[in-house]
């Protein structure tokens, strides 16, 4: 493969160290802290960054937005510098630069200042992780800042479709996904229960820190040891303690569409769930690979959708993550052809399991495009420390660029085969459409697509004796069915048509054969629609409810 | 072209002391061949780095002002090393300089001195008599391969070097031995009174005729140089070959312990920063920024490059050209300014050979397609829309104050100087500046200098010598401060532009000024932006070019309060001076900013060739060692040397701004 994992062993109780690049030194501390130094003399200046294994991922309703909400409060105050004055005033003082970087998953300081002031630059990240301190003032202007930021996130239609999209994507896992701060924590913060949260994220056997620049690996270990040693160790990581919800798989396809004015153009995207990093990193780096072959200009879905006059662009997106990991395939349709692009852009997909889908040159384009990625990573030391900081908090490793020769390269591509075979090939995915309402026109009105449901969710609702179906409701529900089953052709589904015991005698099948004709008029095949299973109930009602209910045709899923 | 054959004679005075001084002397040079003499001014600056004794002579020609000499002297305590480092900086690149030996092993054999190579080509030897330690620098030149022609070039005796009494009290009294050694006297560097020298008062002796001058050397014919065939009807498209003539580098005057590699290639200098990552930034810099045309032809050198790369080369079309861009992830950029324009390329090292082959055809061998030409000139008059009300300012403002100068001119020039532009004359322009003699190739990247000496040698294979840029800098006062009005305002935003005079590029005096004006800035931000809200954007820093000097930017609400606010800032700052804790603040925020922005290779690759533009690149290779070592005494006299007065110009509203506030003393 084109990455070599190097397992930092910090858990060990013991201090241990070990170099995992030519420049790159790791150690770890007894108090489970680890360091990593990236040495790296091109210009004067070092870079620290401390990273801990905090984000939504590791959050309860409790405490949503309290890894962001951290990290703007780490500079803003602590016992040597009370307030954020003081510490901008020392910050200044010392020349230096601070940022921040975070996803779902993990949250990172860091500061850039002259080599010559690492020994202050590190007591300053000693007193904000050891003594913070969070004075309402302070607490209350981070909060602002952090709902301002957020408002403007949520103008944009992207983070509006990627939050659809997980929600269809891992619907048990939505809240663990859904970063933002609601008023009511806003308003529930205290600086109590910030230094409570505070100490837990930041203990030393939950962080990282990751010192970059014109430094000796020696040398920083042995001040990062003498600065940190006082750090006590936690009994407990808020993995343990906020243990985030296992995501299921999907059962079927579903479909999805977000229709909002600020989408500027049409975007199709495919998304399949594919295994987290905690569950196997090791697939990462065929995701990696596919990722970049589907990027590459040669690539069999660019051929066919893109030259072919389907589509203006695809690209792919391997969503690496430790909780909730998708491949997504995304794609600018032309609206006037979306409905064969979209059968192409599955029919191809599949393809993808075979070898038949990637030439030569496209394999070497894809690692060249991985090399590209990587040189670019690691050309400036602060983002190189960002890139294994990200690493770090998902799967404790430091990857490392091995382009490789050409039989590893077709070893490699074997492995991205299996890896299409295992998660791609007739396995269910979400389909996404962001779109704006004045673009809905240039599409075929029959070849877009409808959100679809839970199939649980399908209820066509009727009135007493009444067997037909007039309601637009009802038409539109068994519209988003019958696109449900189109996706899903192998689906094995048991169609129920209830009737009350007040109501006339094959009243059930009526309605039955009313949603199976509608079913048939919206294109569902014959073979799909003669494999379900119907089955037809008389039930009692006590009240008006009950009633209600017993007027349905409602679907459920047979597990094989 | 004449090559400056000549013989100098410094005489420096005891500027012994742990600090650093400056003063301006004037010498007298020889032109060997024909001994005609002409006078030249030549500085000497002094200063200490740790255990080093670092002495630094800049020989200017007072006829055009130009710097043709320096000459450093390394005096380290440590080690007992003794480095000589001798550049010419005119005509280098005509004939090879090899060292003559003959008094080389003079202290070669008492293992206490050390012939110091520099970049390959020793030039130098240095020997003590009982009390006074003599230069002399003995060169052969070498035109083309004929037979070597001798002279004497310099003569030094540098009364500096007894600050290394270690080193002296250890060679003191020892003879040098030897066959055919001997140890030399004044007399045999043609000076005819020896004690004259020990006089610290006396700081010129002007450079005698006398025949001993003469007596080490051979005279031949004077060293011609070899014309260019293709000047006087340059073509691009079919260059005609030259003999292409194996020059070394000038020889620098800086010391550094960077990996920089400073060399040349086929007479095309050459510095290679090497990097241990997987980008390579290429900049290809062509010398003579505005210099290279007339104010009627502003904006010829930008479309002569632009057509250059967006033609297609002699194998492949415009098209083609683009496709293989987009393949290979690659974009070759331009970009102008006063001094200097600069071709760049971004690429990936595992890709170089691809990407320069691709680079190198657009520079060397464009085709100058014909229906490129009007898409060109569009592509460069739209970019005159990018300019800022500020950049639209300061471009008047240059053009006042540099008016007859270098930098009266616009290097992006205007739509009507464009739009006058023909074909032919703007590609016999390119003709004339994408020669060797003009180019300097700075290379950031993971590269072995053999590496890329024979990736350039058959990349810009076939392209003309030419001839030198000339620049004309110089002759702009300072010392007092002057307004002009030169526009109404824009949106009710007054904005103030002014230049100070600055210290020479690479100097010592540079860098304390920058700090200087660091700290000066901190106080502005704090005083008048933060606490009095007069302005929010005043900038006051030292532009950084050939002919340096210093900018003030400001938009300011009230003007006259904001000027005054600033003056009174800079007066306080000139009377009282800084702060001990100010300057160290000010040292590490220069630093961070600094190297930030120069972290990428490309930031890198333009940093280290622009600093050789202005002076020489180890400039930039010693930033930071040199920032460190400022003091605080130097920082305050750079300020009060320096910031005599603002030349302002202002755009906004005529009635905010009384010109008596904007030109009254900042002393």
């Amino acid at each position: 493969m084109n990455y070599r994992f190097f397992l930092l062993l910090f858990f060990l109780p013991l201090v241990t160290k070990s170099q995992v690049d030519e420049n790159i030194y790791s150690q770890n501390f007894e108090n489970g802290l680890t360091c990593i130094v990236i040495e790296n003399a091109t210009i004067p200046l070092v870079t620290i960054e401390w990273v801990v294994r905090a984000g939504t991922i590791y959050e309860t309703k409790e405490i949503k937005g309290y890894a962001s909400l951290l990290q703007k409060l780490f500079f803003a105050g602590n016992k040597d510098y009370p307030t954020k004055n003081l510490m901008s005033q020392k910050l200044n003082q010392m020349g230096a630069v601070i940022g921040s970087t975070q996803s779902e998953e993990h949250t990172s300081v860091y500061l850039t200042c002259s080599k010559r002031n690492l020994e202050n630059a590190l007591k300053l990240f000693l007193s904000a992780v050891k003594q913070p301190l969070f004075q309402m003032e302070e607490v209350d202007s981070a909060i602002i800042e952090l709902l301002n930021e957020q408002a403007y996130t949520q103008g944009d239609p992207y983070f509006l479709f990627d939050q659809q999209l997980n929600k269809n994507l891992f619907p048990n896992a939505l809240e663990k996904k859904d970063a933002l701060i609601t008023s009511k924590i806003a308003s529930t913060t205290s600086p109590e229960k910030l230094t409570l949260y505070q100490k837990l994220f930041y203990s030393p056997n939950n962080s990282c820190i990751i010192i970059s620049g014109d430094v000796n690996h020696k040398e920083v270990f042995r001040k990062a040891g003498t600065t940190f040693y006082a750090l006590l160790k936690n009994n407990y990581l808020p993995a343990d303690i906020y243990q985030t919800v296992a995501i299921k798989s999907l059962k079927y396809t579903g479909q999805f569409v977000l229709e909002t004015p600020l989408a500027q153009n049409p975007l199709l995207v495919i998304s399949f769930p594919v295994p987290d990093l905690r569950e196997n990193a090791f697939t990462s780096s065929a995701g990696d690979l596919l990722e970049a072959l589907i990027n590459s200009s040669g690539s069999s879905l660019n051929k066919k959708l893109v030259a072919e006059g389907y589509a203006y662009q695809i690209s792919s997106r391997y969503r690496k993550l430790k909780f909730g990991s998708s491949f997504d395939f995304i794609i600018s349709p032309k609206p006037e052809k979306f409905g064969e692009c979209y059968d192409l852009a599955r029919k191809e997909i599949m393809a993808l399991a075979n070898f038949s889908s990637y030439s030569t040159e496209q394999v070497k384009q894809a690692f060249q495009l991985l090399y590209s990625k990587n040189a670019f990573n690691t050309e400036k030391c602060a983002l190189y420390s960002h890139f294994i900081a990200a690493n770090w908090a998902k799967t404790n490793s430091i990857p490392e660029l091995n382009t490789g020769d050409f039989s590893e390269q077709l070893k490699s591509l074997n492995e991205v085969i299996n890896y299409c075979q295992l998660y791609f090939l007739n396995k269910p995915f979400i389909a996404g459409l962001l779109i704006s309402p004045s673009q809905k026109i240039n599409f075929n009105s029959t070849a877009i697509f409808t959100t679809t449901l839970k199939l649980s969710d399908y209820t066509i609702s009727f009135t007493k004796s009444d067997d037909q179906i007039f309601d637009p409701i009802n038409k539109e529900m068994i519209n988003s069915l019958a696109q449900l089953l189109k996706i899903n052709p192998d689906l094995n589904i048991e169609i129920i048509s209830n009737q009350d015991e007040v109501e006339k005698k094959e009243t059930a099948k009526a309605r039955f054969l009313a949603v199976f004709k509608m079913l048939e008029s919206y294109g569902v095949s014959e073979t799909v629609l003669d494999a379900m299973t119907v089955s037809l109930y008389i039930r009692h009602s006590n009240n008006e409810e009950q009633l209600r209910n017993n007027m349905t045709v409602q679907f459920k899923l047979i597990m094989p | 072209m004449r090559i400056k054959n000549f013989l100098l004679l410094i005489f420096s005075s005891l500027l012994v002391n742990s600090g650093f001084s400056q003063s301006i002397f004037k010498g007298t040079k020889t032109n060997f061949n024909t001994n005609a003499k002409t006078d030249f001014n030549f500085s000497r600056t002094f200063v200490t780095q740790g255990t080093k004794y670092i002495s630094s002579y800049k020989l200017v020609d007072i006829t055009d002002g130009i710097q043709f000499a320096s000459i450093t002297i390394i005096n380290s305590k440590a080690d007992f090393k003794i480095t000589v480092q001798l550049t010419i900086q005119t005509d280098t690149t005509l004939f090879e300089i090899s060292y003559n030996d003959s008094l080389g092993s003079i202290f070669g054999l008492k293992g206490t001195f050390k012939k110091e190579p520099v970049n390959k080509y020793p030039l130098s030897v240095a020997f003590l008599t009982e009390n006074r330690t003599y230069l002399k620098v003995n060169q052969i030149i070498r035109k083309n391969t004929s037979s070597p022609e001798h002279f004497l070039l310099d003569r030094i005796f540098a009364d500096d070097l007894l600050v290394n009494t270690t080193l002296l009290e250890k060679l003191k009294g020892t003879q040098p031995t030897g066959t055919g050694n001997k140890i030399l006297v004044m007399a045999d560097f043609g000076v005819p009174n020896a004690n004259a020298s020990k006089s610290a008062d006396q700081k010129i002796i002007p450079a005698t005729n006398n025949s001993d001058n003469t007596k080490t050397a051979i005279t031949t014919e004077p060293v011609k140089p070899i014309e260019p065939k293709s000047v006087a009807n340059p073509t691009v498209t079919a260059p005609i070959e030259q003999p292409v003539i194996t020059a070394p580098a000038p020889l620098k005057i800086k010391f550094t312990n960077s990996n920089v590699k400073d060399f040349s290639i086929d007479s095309i200098r050459t510095i290679l920063k090497p990097v241990e990552n997987e980008i390579v930034s290429v900049q290809l810099f062509i010398n003579g920024g505005t210099s290279n045309y007339t104010v009627a032809k502003e904006g010829i050198e930008a479309l002569a490059i632009s057509w250059a790369l967006k033609s297609g080369t002699k194998t492949m079309t415009a098209e083609q050209v683009q496709m293989k861009m987009e393949q290979l992830g690659i974009n070759i950029n331009y970009s102008l300014s006063n001094d200097f324009s600069v071709i760049s390329m971004n690429c990936l090292r595992n890709q170089f050979d691809e990407s320069w082959q691709l680079f190198s055809d657009l520079i060397a061998r464009s085709s100058f397609q014909t229906d490129v030409f009007e898409s060109a000139r569009d592509e460069v008059i739209s970019s005159l829309n990018n300019q800022s009300a500020f950049d639209i300012l300061k471009q008047s403002a240059l053009s006042y104050s540099f008016v007859g100068k270098q930098y009266d001119k616009n290097p992006n020039g205007s739509t009507a100087s464009i739009n006058k532009l023909t074909s032919d004359e703007v590609k016999k322009h390119y003709a004339t500046i994408m020669v060797r003699r003009r180019l300097t190739l700075v290379v950031c990247g993971n590269f072995s200098s053999d590496d890329l000496n024979q990736k350039v040698k058959t990349g810009l294979k076939g392209m003309v010598n030419g001839t030198n840029a000339t620049t004309a800098i110089g002759g702009v006062d300072f010392n007092g401060s002057t307004f002009k009005f030169v526009s109404i305002n824009d949106n009710n935003i007054n904005r103030i532009i002014a230049f100070s005079a600055a210290p020479d590029a690479g100097s010592q005096d540079e860098l304390s000024l920058t700090i200087a004006l660091t700290i000066l800035n901190n106080r502005i931000n704090t005083e008048v932006e933060q606490k009095r809200n007069l302005t929010n954007d005043c900038e006051l820093n030292i532009v950084n070019c050939r002919q340096n000097f210093c900018m003030l930017q400001l938009s300011a609400a009230d003007p006259e309060k904001a000027i005054q606010a600033i003056i009174d800032e800079i007066k306080k700052a000139k009377k009282i001076g800084f702060a001990a804790d100010e300057l160290q603040i000010a040292k590490d925020q220069f630093i961070t900013q600094y190297y930030l922005q120069n972290e990428s290779n490309e930031a890198l690759a333009l940093a280290t060739g622009k600093s050789e533009i202005n002076d020489s690149w180890e400039d930039a290779e010693n930033l930071y060692a040199s920032i460190n070592n400022l003091l605080l005494n130097d920082v305050n006299a750079a300020l009060r040397k320096y910031i005599k007065g603002f030349r302002f110009y202002y755009s906004g509203d005529k009635d905010a701004a009384n010109e008596i506030i904007f030109t009254q003393k900042l002393d």
